[in-house]
């Protein structure tokens, strides 16, 4: 009976080490590959409580639009700003996160925000963890037709520098959501697939509104600081 | 003669009561909670004293939800290599799944961990004991996911990986 046990206990350890395999993306001819490579500043000190810290991945939303500037779909967003899931953030819808994606989707909420909500979480795209590591995407085209537009939004929360204090109040231009906001506003990423493109980097356009209040981009990046490091590049690749 | 009939029976009483106190050491039922789960195992000994084998489910949290509705479950030896008084510390190694419970990805991560038990004994039977467990855990299963729209279809992986670090606190009860 126990050599029973032990030996049940050996082939359940030996069984299971297969299923630790790695799941990766087959891509085939016309398929578009989407890679982001982190940056210095991908992972950003949150403070949890009595000055402890926890290394956060930022929030974002890769997505498509057409060459008019016209919302397609998105690819992926990251679960917390896709499901309303933020964790002490005392209510704070955080509309201030990924401003210039919620607005080019356009989608408006009960309480006049643009932000998915816990029980209207977004379904036009993936969402996912927020990756600590590089982010590959497939895209397999279906009505889409090229010429299109790739864009991506970063954001880190309370990533706060001297042009983006912590002490900002509401009406400064500079104000980002408070002692839990953004700090420095999201950065925009974009770039035109058309019929010729094999490989291409998307480009910095500039940041979003600093507190969510429009979904313009503002392509100085005067007071940015480590908001530009968040991403390394973000690579477009056609099979 | 009625005292002759008691003694048989006396001594049947305390052989009886002997055997179960000696099946105290033999089982336990035991609760463990931790900031991301909390499980329920029972655990009877192997080999000998000193070796023990064990059983567990639990719930856990450790999935994109931030939820106590994974599931998870295993088995682990464990020996004591030291007992004395009400103090008992045990080395143990064990082996499990973690299955996900989200609305966006499915895994079941395979485990293995290894860590120290320390076991205090409460109360005059030792049927009650308080427990700190602490060790480390190795487990992660990659997961694919994708959307589709008249558009295209998207596709992305990402990995299912559990928290390194094991600390419960709990309570067993052997019987």
């Amino acid at each position: 009976m126990k050599t029973m046990l032990l030996q049940l206990w050996l082939i359940t350890c030996l069984s299971i080490l297969p299923s630790c395999k790695k799941e990766e993306l087959s891509f085939s001819g016309g398929d578009i590959q989407i890679e982001v490579k982190t940056g210095q500043h991908w992972l950003h000190d949150f403070p949890i409580f009595l000055g402890i810290n926890k290394k956060n991945p930022p929030q974002f939303a890769i997505w498509i639009e057409d060459t008019n500037g016209q919302y397609i779909s998105t690819v992926f967003a990251t679960y917390k700003i896709a499901a309303e899931a933020w964790q002490a953030n005392g209510g704070n819808r955080r509309k201030e996160s990924l401003p210039h994606w919620c607005h080019q989707r356009g989608v408006v909420y009960p309480d006049g925000l643009m932000l998915p909500t816990k029980t209207e979480p977004l379904t036009d795209g993936i969402t996912g963890a927020t990756p600590k590591e590089d982010k590959t995407f497939q895209i397999t085209p279906l009505g889409l037709g090229k010429p299109f537009v790739v864009k991506a939004e970063f954001n880190h929360s309370t990533d706060f520098n001297a042009a983006f204090p912590e002490g900002a109040k509401p009406d400064d231009w500079n104000y980002s959501g408070g002692d839990k906001g953004s700090g420095q506003p999201a950065v925009v990423y974009a770039a035109t697939v058309d019929a010729d493109t094999k490989v291409i980097n998307l480009e910095l356009l500039g940041h979003s509104s600093p507190d969510g209040s429009d979904g313009a981009i503002y392509s100085s990046l005067d007071h940015l600081t480590t908001a530009t490091t968040i991403v390394k590049n973000i690579t477009i690749t056609i099979k | 003669m009625k005292q002759i009939q008691k003694l048989p029976l006396a001594v049947l009483f305390f052989c009886l009561l002997n055997s179960v106190i000696h099946a105290q050491e033999k089982k336990e039922v035991s609760i463990k909670i931790s900031f991301n789960a909390a499980e329920l195992a029972f655990q009877h000994q192997l080999f000998n004293a000193k070796t023990w084998g064990e059983a567990f489910i639990g719930v856990a949290n450790q999935d994109i939800n931030n939820q106590f509705d994974d599931l998870m479950g295993g088995i682990r030896m464990g020996h004591t290599i030291l007992a004395k008084g009400r103090n008992q510390i045990d080395l143990q190694v064990g082996t499990g799944i973690y299955k996900s419970n989200n609305d966006y990805y499915k895994a079941i991560a395979p485990f293995a961990e290894a860590g120290v038990r320390y076991v205090r004994h409460l109360g005059q039977t030792g049927r009650h004991n308080l427990l700190v467990s602490s060790g480390l855990r190795i487990g992660q299963r990659d997961y694919k996911q994708n959307y589709r729209s008249e558009w295209f279809e998207a596709k992305t992986t990402g990995t299912l990986k559990l928290a390194p670090l094991i600390f419960s606190v709990g309570y067993a009860f052997k019987f």
